[in-house]
């Protein structure tokens, strides 16, 4: 159990800068993901933590103490890799045990501790086999009791479930989530898959670029997103951007969007309802994000949400929901509308905005304006 | 659709053709490999059962060559020399190999020119390596006359000449030129191995010998049983070093059953006893491979 905190970290290899000034603080028992696509710099990162790189610039510190020198084994973490990164010559017994023998754990001390491991991750009827005899699910829960044996202060996952076929990785995220709540540990976890993270953090960390983009709750990162890049990586499918001008119209601040009705473009002024915060940005262009869901069906809207009526190109139904693309401000747009009101693709239909929950960035900086 | 007749009757043609291209393509080596390494296999053995000299005869003698054979001190000296030579070729070949390729693990610089400096002895040819180490180790020209050069005037090095040591001399040739093949083998196994779990041990709190010995070579295990069944069989039909470095000599001391083989067929008119030390050298190599394939077939058949 414990705290880890990383203060102004980076990481060089030669002139090329892979983390910049990274820094964030985690509570005792928290669930932090790293999320960001390849190349962030998430995995460098968490290799600094485990000790497995070295930390070119700033500290990290576990429970208040400076690690960067502290070697891996003593740093008191455990981790479980993508490639389960099992030892293939050895039974599963030995497998969990090996980091216990390797500190000197007593032979039925040893025995006792994966039994009760194996009993968690209900693995006990494995215990004789050699990884190569195990299915992917098998050698994952396998990797976890490595990891789960020691009782480490800190638990490092990197990108653990990517090697799993859908329908396991949906079944282990419930396992880790249910993990971590009996164990209440301290746990890192790495991934580029956005629901992933949603499902399973405290605390969401975006990485772009070697920088943090954005650090929250699962909901502040999907709701508020801090720029751009976080508002489109996060949400599936993606989050709509239109490069629009804001106005006034009477006492109202808002936006003009055209929408393509009939093959033209017809204006629509959609006012926003905290608008007066945007005071000093008008005549300024902006970039407005609409998640698909906000761009509903108007029937079963609230009444203040403006609507406007649009030519469907394309209709894909997913189940739930049905998705309908438009075209907005010149641009192909996703709406998610209940499949009982969509309409067939080359109809056209009306679709009421939530402007209360869209997001206005900068259009040069890419930064959110406000709320 | 209707075809003209001819056009039809052309096709089945073709097709039985293509059909059997496989087999037609394979048959010619095939039938050269039967004749001339199996056929010759039970010619060889034949004559082993006869009383050949100078020229094949075909009367069936029974076991008389076998007994000649295991009666003579020059077979037994060749079969021990064998002995000796393969067991100190394939450890140490196995040893030097597996640790070269561990050192050069390491992600050194320059790994490409030192690979490929210790790979070169594989490309030459025994002959090559048996002329240089002979002049190397001769007490008058070599190492042993350098180092006296030095000012060290008692410095002795002369296996090369000593009855006892001869063998030794041929397994230092052999081991020099194979061991760099070894550790290519072993490089490239060491390369594959995922690491993620060198990365897991290290946490795991194993110190890197203990990552080495206790995890990556073991799983290398598949490398270690080519390795050694490449080098058994090296051992066992060597005959070029032996010419070339020490001509089976101090008198027989370094002969090896291949050198016994060809002296008693091409030299010493006695075929028969030629060929029954040749049917015990293809037992001791079927001794070796037979097993090895066995497990392989087995257990490709349980994957």
């Amino acid at each position: 159990m414990a705290t880890l905190s990383i203060e102004n970290a980076g990481k060089s290899f030669g002139d090329t800068d892979v983390l910049k000034d990274i820094s964030l603080s985690m509570d005792d028992g928290e669930f932090l993901v790293l999320l960001g696509a390849s190349g962030c710099g998430k995995s460098t990162l968490l290799n600094m933590i485990a000790g497995l790189e070295k930390v070119s610039h700033g500290t990290i510190r576990v429970d208040g103490e400076v690690v960067n020198d502290v070697h891996p084994k003593d740093r008191d973490m455990a981790m479980v890799f993508q490639s389960y990164a099992l030892y293939p010559n050895m039974s599963v017994e030995k497998n969990i045990a090996f980091g216990l023998e390797m500190r000197g754990v007593g032979r039925a001390e040893r025995k006792a501790a994966v039994e009760e491991v194996a009993r968690l991750l209900q693995i006990e009827h494995l215990l004789d086999r050699k990884p190569a005899q195990l299915s992917g699910g098998q050698r994952q829960r396998v990797a976890m009791g490595r990891a789960l044996v020691r009782r480490p202060k800190i638990f490092l996952f990197d990108e653990p479930l990517s090697n799993l076929d859908a329908q396991l990785r949906v079944e282990m995220r419930t396992e880790i989530k249910r993990l971590h709540q009996t164990l209440k540990a301290t746990m890192v976890y790495v991934t580029h898959d956005q629901i992933e993270a949603m499902t399973l953090a405290d605390r969401i960390a975006v990485l772009k670029d070697g920088r943090i983009q954005q650090i929250g709750t699962p909901s502040e990162i999907y709701n508020t997103p801090a720029n751009v890049y976080v508002a489109g990586f996060v949400g599936s499918p993606a989050m709509n951007f239109f490069e629009v001008t804001l106005e006034r119209d009477g006492d109202q601040i808002g936006v003009m969007l055209p929408a393509k009705l009939k093959g033209v473009d017809t204006p629509y002024f959609l006012p926003l309802p905290a608008g007066g915060q945007y005071h000093s940005h008008i005549g300024q262009p902006v970039v407005l994000g609409l998640r698909p869901e906000m761009i509903s069906q108007a029937t079963t809207a609230a009444p203040e949400d403006p609507v406007i009526t649009c030519d469907v190109d394309v209709v894909e139904p997913t189940g739930a929901d049905t998705l309908c693309v438009i075209r907005l401000a010149g641009r192909g747009a996703k709406a998610r509308v209940s499949p009982a009101f969509a309409c067939e693709p080359g109809d056209s239909m009306e679709f009421a905005l939530d402007m209360s929950r869209a997001c206005v960035f900068d259009a040069e900086t890419g930064m959110r304006l406000y709320g | 659709m209707p075809q003209p007749k001819g056009g039809s009757s052309h096709r089945t043609v073709l097709d039985k053709l293509s059909r059997f291209l496989p087999q037609l393509v394979v048959a010619p080596s095939f039938l050269l490999i039967l004749f001339f390494v199996y056929g010759f296999i039970i010619w060889t053995g034949y004559i082993s059962f006869t009383d050949s000299r100078m020229l094949p005869a075909y009367e069936v003698q029974g076991f008389r060559q076998y007994f000649r054979l295991f009666a003579m001190d020059r077979w037994d000296v060749a079969f021990d020399n064998l002995l000796v030579f393969g067991a100190f070729y394939i450890t140490l070949s196995l040893a030097i190999g597996c640790l070269l390729a561990v050192l050069l693990d390491q992600r050194i610089r320059a790994e490409g020119a030192l690979r490929t400096i210790y790979l070169y002895p594989m490309a030459i040819s025994f002959i090559v390596t048996g002329t240089a180490w002979k002049w190397m180790l001769n007490p008058s020209l070599g190492i042993e006359s350098y180092i006296r050069g030095l000012g060290w005037e008692s410095f002795r090095f002369d296996w090369i000449v000593d009855k006892d040591m001869a063998i030794y001399v041929v397994v230092i040739a052999a081991v020099w030129q194979a061991s760099g093949f070894v550790m290519a083998l072993f490089l490239s196994a060491l390369r594959s191995v995922d690491q993620e779990i060198v990365k897991a041990a290290y946490l795991d709190g194993a110190s890197t010998t203990r990552i080495y010995l206790g995890i990556i070579l073991p799983s290398l295990r598949p490398v270690f049983l080519s390795a050694f069944v490449i080098l058994a069989h090296l051992s066992i039909k060597s005959f070029d070093l032996v010419v070339a470095l020490t001509g089976g000599g101090p008198g027989y001391a370094s002969t090896l059953p291949a050198n016994f083989m060809y002296e008693m067929t091409f030299r010493r008119n006695q075929i028969g006893l030629g060929a029954a030390s040749a049917v015990m050298m293809l037992l001791t190599v079927a001794a070796i491979m037979v097993p090895y394939l066995y497990s392989e077939l087995r257990g490709k058949r349980h994957a």
